[in-house]
């Protein structure tokens, strides 16, 4: 078993391409992305400063007063800037919206302007002023004389800071780590035995009198500096370069990496497996597999989500894994995502030993 | 001497063709054993069975006095190939690919390193030892797979055309090689489509056509089936613009020629019907085409000869 270790760990460290894929595949795959992150990142959707103006053509003088209270506690906030107008008139563009406040009991109208944010953001404010005001309704017709003193103190409002700051970029290298995870692990077993086919070398090994288990098992352990290069470089670079964060805590990232690590072992003891199952080519099978479970599982875009299909995903369910234990500290799905990985690992290399033993010509 | 590997009614059937059809023959211990037969004839796909690369349909194999199908292990260690199509890691130097394929057969440390160092030097790649695949020339390629094949010094060697492509000098040694592989105890199952190779180092002869055993034996036994032909073999120069398919075709021609072929060293070798006593129509011929006549001889009819007439082909 050491010589077929040995011999693939040459094969790895001397292949100049492989090497080469390995280690700058992932690099060149996170700057392009992660750059290209950047720009998205930066155009985060921004409200800007909210031009609003009133008026008031009613007599419900109470609740008047009510809402113009209301209105210009707003404009405590730099951002927003009131005005009350005199008449109602056609003036569209010099404010982001105009409340009307008309008839008796008061009705309010909301006039929007063409900035979707900005009216979503109006729109939001004046719904919790009416639910506010529902509520305050509610209590004093129940008792008259407790009309509640509501007051908030700005102090109560202090910005604190929810943890680590997440971006696009944490979504992503998380992404294309679990990409990187996929790719080459689904199709590096099913190249490997693709080139013992291809320089005729598997013959030489089915006819020698060496333990196929053994030969096989050899070669999942020859896998291995390819599987903790490539997670390596993946990781080092978005975390050093592009400033992604993984988990928080050292445990979380190491709990993150065994994870991978075990998925990797998993994915290409299938490709092996798979590899030995079958003559032909079966990348052919592999990389549409996987690009495909990429794509519906929100790797490239999380955008992408389909109901009834993303969630059975493997690459979804991973990035699920990650993201639980990176943003809620939850170890729950990365816990069992790492011991089913490791069963899979273990039956597949078994079985595809197997096979081995028992495969006979390959021509 | 013993029988060393019996086969007994082969047949291995792909689907409904059939690539070896029935066939039977024995090695001794310590022969140089020939297959010879013209492409497609069953010649690699009998050596897969007995390798146990491949099943088979029906018959019994066994190698020394073990049947294959239940002493297999046992077998394997015995076993070394030489395969047709050459099989070696391109990331490993020369000398790696024979240590690692010799480990394969449990040798290790010191004895592996010697077994392969003395591989490589029975092919004459000594020189070569530290260069890649890629930095090897094709005949060079071809002895490396040679050395795969035997640094674990199996008992039983199957080579399976391991000269095409080697040059003549070259060739040379690796049949030599073979010779002192043999007087080392070794038997070795060969096959070739040259058929001069075959008749200098084998010492048994089958013949198979179209996966059946048409002819075996020694090279003198075979010969001596051909009783209705005579050869002339004609010693010229070749230049560089004779015209080699005019010439057979015209030759063929002639009345008494049953085939004619050249051989490397510019021999003309011609098949005659026995009846044919006068050659001056044939020395005529050859003049047309300017050719000189260093020797002319008459000999005994070849295994080409014999293969010709019992295939009605050429071997290749
Ligand atoms: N895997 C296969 N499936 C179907 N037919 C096959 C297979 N392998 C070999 N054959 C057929 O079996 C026949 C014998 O093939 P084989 O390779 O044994 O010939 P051979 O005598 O070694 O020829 P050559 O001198 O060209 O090497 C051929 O007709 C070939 O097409
Ligand atoms: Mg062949």
């Amino acid at each position: 078993m050491k010589d077929i270790i040995v011999n693939d760990l040459k094969e790895f460290f001397r292949d100049k391409s492989s090497l080469f894929f390995t280690i700058f595949f992932p690099i060149i795959l996170v700057f392009i992305l992660g750059n290209l992150l950047e720009m998205w990142n930066n155009s985060e959707t921004i409200v800007g400063e909210l031009n609003i103006a009133y008026y008031v053509d009613s007599n419900d003088d109470y609740k008047v007063k009510s809402i113009e209270q209301f209105l210009k506690g707003l404009e405590k906030d730099e951002a927003i800037s009131l005005k009350k107008l005199e008449k109602l008139e056609n003036s569209a563009n010099q404010y982001d919206s105009i409340i009307a406040l008309s008839g008796s009991p008061m009705e309010v109208t909301l006039y929007k302007g063409d900035d979707d944010t900005k009216n979503n953001t109006i729109n939001a404010i004046m719904s919790s002023y009416l639910e506010l005001n529902d509520k305050i309704n509610y209590v004093m017709s129940k008792n008259n004389n407790q009309i509640p003193e509501i007051t908030f103190k700005d102090e109560y409002i202090s910005p604190k800071n929810l943890g680590t700051n997440r971006n696009m970029i944490d979504y992503y290298a998380v992404t294309m780590t679990v990409m990187i995870v996929f790719m080459t692990g689904g199709i590096a077993g099913s190249e490997s035995f693709q080139s013992l086919r291809k320089n005729n070398t598997i013959d030489r090994l089915i006819i020698s009198p060496k333990s196929k288990l053994s030969i096989f098992i050899g070669k999942m352990i020859g896998f291995s500096p390819m599987i903790f290069v490539q997670l390596a470089v993946v990781m080092f670079v978005s975390w050093k370069f592009l400033k992604a964060n993984y988990a928080a805590s050292f445990l979380g990232n190491i709990r993150l990496i065994m994870m991978l690590i075990a998925l990797s072992y998993a994915l290409i003891s299938f490709s092996s497996f798979l590899g030995i199952l079958f003559n032909f080519r079966t990348q052919a099978i592999m990389m549409p597999l996987m690009w495909v479970t990429m794509f519906f599982g929100g790797t490239f875009s999380r955008e992408v989500y389909v109901e009834k299909i993303t969630p059975l995903m493997p690459p979804y369910i991973v990035q699920k894994a990650a993201f639980d234990l990176i943003n809620f500290n939850r170890f729950e799905l990365v816990n069992k995502i790492t011991v089913v990985s490791l069963i899979l690992f273990v039956t597949f290399t078994l079985t595809g030993g197997y096979i081995f033993s028992k495969r006979r010509e390959t021509a | 001497m013993n029988e060393f590997v019996v086969i007994k009614n082969l047949i291995k059937n792909y689907g409904d063709f059939c690539a070896v059809d029935n066939l039977s023959f024995s090695v001794k211990k310590g022969e140089i054993f020939g297959l010879l037969g013209p492409n497609g004839a069953g010649k690699s796909t009998t050596l897969n069975a007995i390798t146990m690369l491949s099943d088979f349909s029906k018959g019994e194999i066994s190698i020394d006095g073990m049947n294959i199908k239940t002493d297999y292990q046992r077998i394997k260690m015995l076993i070394g190939i030489v395969p047709q199509k050459i099989a070696l890691y391109d990331h490993l130097t020369a000398i790696e690919n024979v240590k690692f394929f010799a480990s394969l057969y449990g040798l290790k440390g010191k004895a592996l390193l010697l077994a392969a160092k003395e591989a490589l030097g029975f092919v004459n790649l000594s020189e070569k030892s530290n260069l890649k695949p890629r930095q090897m020339s094709g005949g060079m390629l071809r002895r490396l797979n040679i050395a795969c094949g035997i640094a674990h010094s199996p008992k039983l060697i199957i080579m399976d055309e391991p000269t095409v492509g080697v040059d003549t000098q070259s060739r040379e040694h690796i049949l030599e090689s073979i010779k002192i592989l043999r007087s080392r105890g070794a038997t070795i199952i060969y096959t070739s489509h040259y058929m001069n190779e075959v008749e200098e180092i084998c010492d048994t002869i089958a013949i198979i056509d179209k996966g059946r055993l048409i002819a075996s034996g020694t090279k003198e036994e075979l010969v001596s089936l051909v009783t209705n032909l005579k050869t002339v073999k004609i010693q010229t120069i070749l230049n560089s613009d004779f015209n080699k398919d005019s010439f057979i075709k015209q030759m063929s021609a002639l009345t008494h020629v049953k085939h004619i072929r050249i051989q490397e060293n510019d021999v003309i070798k011609i098949d005659l019907s026995l009846e044919c006593d006068d050659l001056t129509f044939i020395f005529d011929k050859i003049s047309e085409f300017g050719l000189p006549f260093i020797s002319v001889n008459s000999d005994v009819p070849d295994l080409d000869t014999l293969f010709i007439a019992l295939t009605g082909k050429e071997i290749r």
